[in-house]
């Protein structure tokens, strides 16, 4: 008697994509020997899995004008997922808004500050055109898409993606200075999970 | 009811399930990933500001205490210092004879005394009360002044004509001069 046994997985290429496919195994088994009598068992279990690609280059909007409300290009996140699937945003600085950056971090003490947050809003999922409704950006993470349905990874070797598009926009006041040759800044993080 | 393994069976047994488990640590389990993206921006220095329409004074009273105008008010906001001069498009500053669409060109009547402004309020404070001369060359209104916010500052100005019995009535025509008022950030 003979027993194979095959996992593959195939992590997809790209410089930022990260891996997040895997099939695990639990195994109870038995190889028999030719004279011998064997019993094997083999169970798979699919672990749920999300591949995600983030937008690609930071985000400057350049010299904006109080009065105006400048709006980002519209940042795509792809996900491959082979499960119900979300993805939070949040922002390091308090009150999501932007702070004086010079080249090697925030200016410290006495940076500045935008008077008003950086806004966010869902612009588009799976190249579906969303009315935005834009809030704004905190350290606390608010939920872009939840409950997405899976994208037809099918053990994670013929995986659908999806876009999701988010658009950034910036409110600038006549209280706001300008900071050259610094200029304000505020790091966003995507965090995508199964389950949500 | 399997027989029980013999020492070689599941010796083979482990080296398998090892196999595998060596095997599975090319796959890791991700359920969630995280990514960073940062946001710049720097803001452009800006400024807007209104200004008073055409004024139209009327019949000027002779006499030495002149007439003087309705408040005329100018709003700035602006996210630097900034500042506003006033100059007028006559060298010396004296209302010149008008026919409604130009500057009487064969021997216009001239008013005797030149127009004169001051500051009266500045973010609704009250300022000075001395007139100035007006004139081609631009007069300093207000300099150096604050970044403003969104609400903006108001200046309200005055001006004032004297008008003397050399002076005469030119009807159907008026007398005119054209203010500029010149709003910039940096001085």
């Amino acid at each position: 008697m003979r027993t194979a046994f095959n996992s593959a997985t195939t992590p997809r290429r790209g410089t930022s994509r990260s891996l997040a496919v895997a099939v695990g195994i639990v195994l109870a088994f038995g190889v028999a020997a030719p004279a011998a009598r064997a019993a094997c068992s083999l169970t798979l279990i699919l672990v749920p899995c999300i591949q995600v690609s983030w937008p690609s280059a930071d985000v400057a909007l350049g010299n904006v004008a109080p009065g105006t409300t400048p709006t980002s290009a519209e940042q795509i996140i792809n996900v491959s997922a082979n499960t119900t699937w979300g993805i939070r945003v949040s922002a390091d600085q308090a009150g999501g808004r932007m702070k004086e950056w010079a080249p090697s971090g925030y200016i410290f003490p006495s940076p500045r500050v935008m008077t008003n947050p950086l806004q966010w809003a869902l612009t588009s999922v799976a190249g579906s055109a969303q009315s935005p409704s834009w809030a704004d950006l905190s350290t606390t993470a608010a939920n872009v898409v939840s409950g997405q349905s899976h994208t037809g990874c099918v053990l994670g070797l013929l995986c659908g993606t999806r876009d999701i598009g988010v658009t950034y926009r910036v409110r600038p006041t006549f209280s706001d200075r300008r900071a050259a040759p610094n200029s304000y800044r505020l790091l966003v993080t995507y965090d995508a999970q199964t389950g949500f | 009811m399997a027989p029980p393994m013999t020492q070689g069976t599941m010796r083979t047994s482990i080296l398998a399930a090892l196999g595998a488990a060596a095997a599975l640590s090319f796959a890791p389990a991700a359920h969630a990933v995280t990514g960073n993206q940062s946001v710049t921006a720097d803001v452009a220095n800006t400024l807007e500001a209104t200004f008073p329409s055409d004024y139209a004074w009327g019949d000027l009273a002779v006499g030495a205490a002149g007439n003087t105008s309705a408040a005329q008010t100018i709003t700035v906001k602006s996210n630097a210092l900034w500042g506003v001069d006033v100059s007028t498009d006559l060298a010396d500053g004296r209302m010149k004879e008008w026919d409604g669409s130009a500057y009487v060109v064969a021997s216009p009547k001239t008013l005797g005394n030149a127009l004169q402004w001051r500051l009266a309020t500045l973010g609704g404070v009250a300022q000075g009360t001395t007139f100035g001369a007006i004139s081609s060359t631009p007069a300093e209104v207000v300099s150096n002044h604050a970044v403003t916010g969104d609400s903006g500052v108001t200046l309200g100005f005055l001006l004032k004509q004297v008008v003397s019995y050399s002076d005469v009535r030119v009807a159907p025509n008026a007398y005119r001069i054209q203010l500029s008022y010149d709003a910039a950030q940096g001085y």
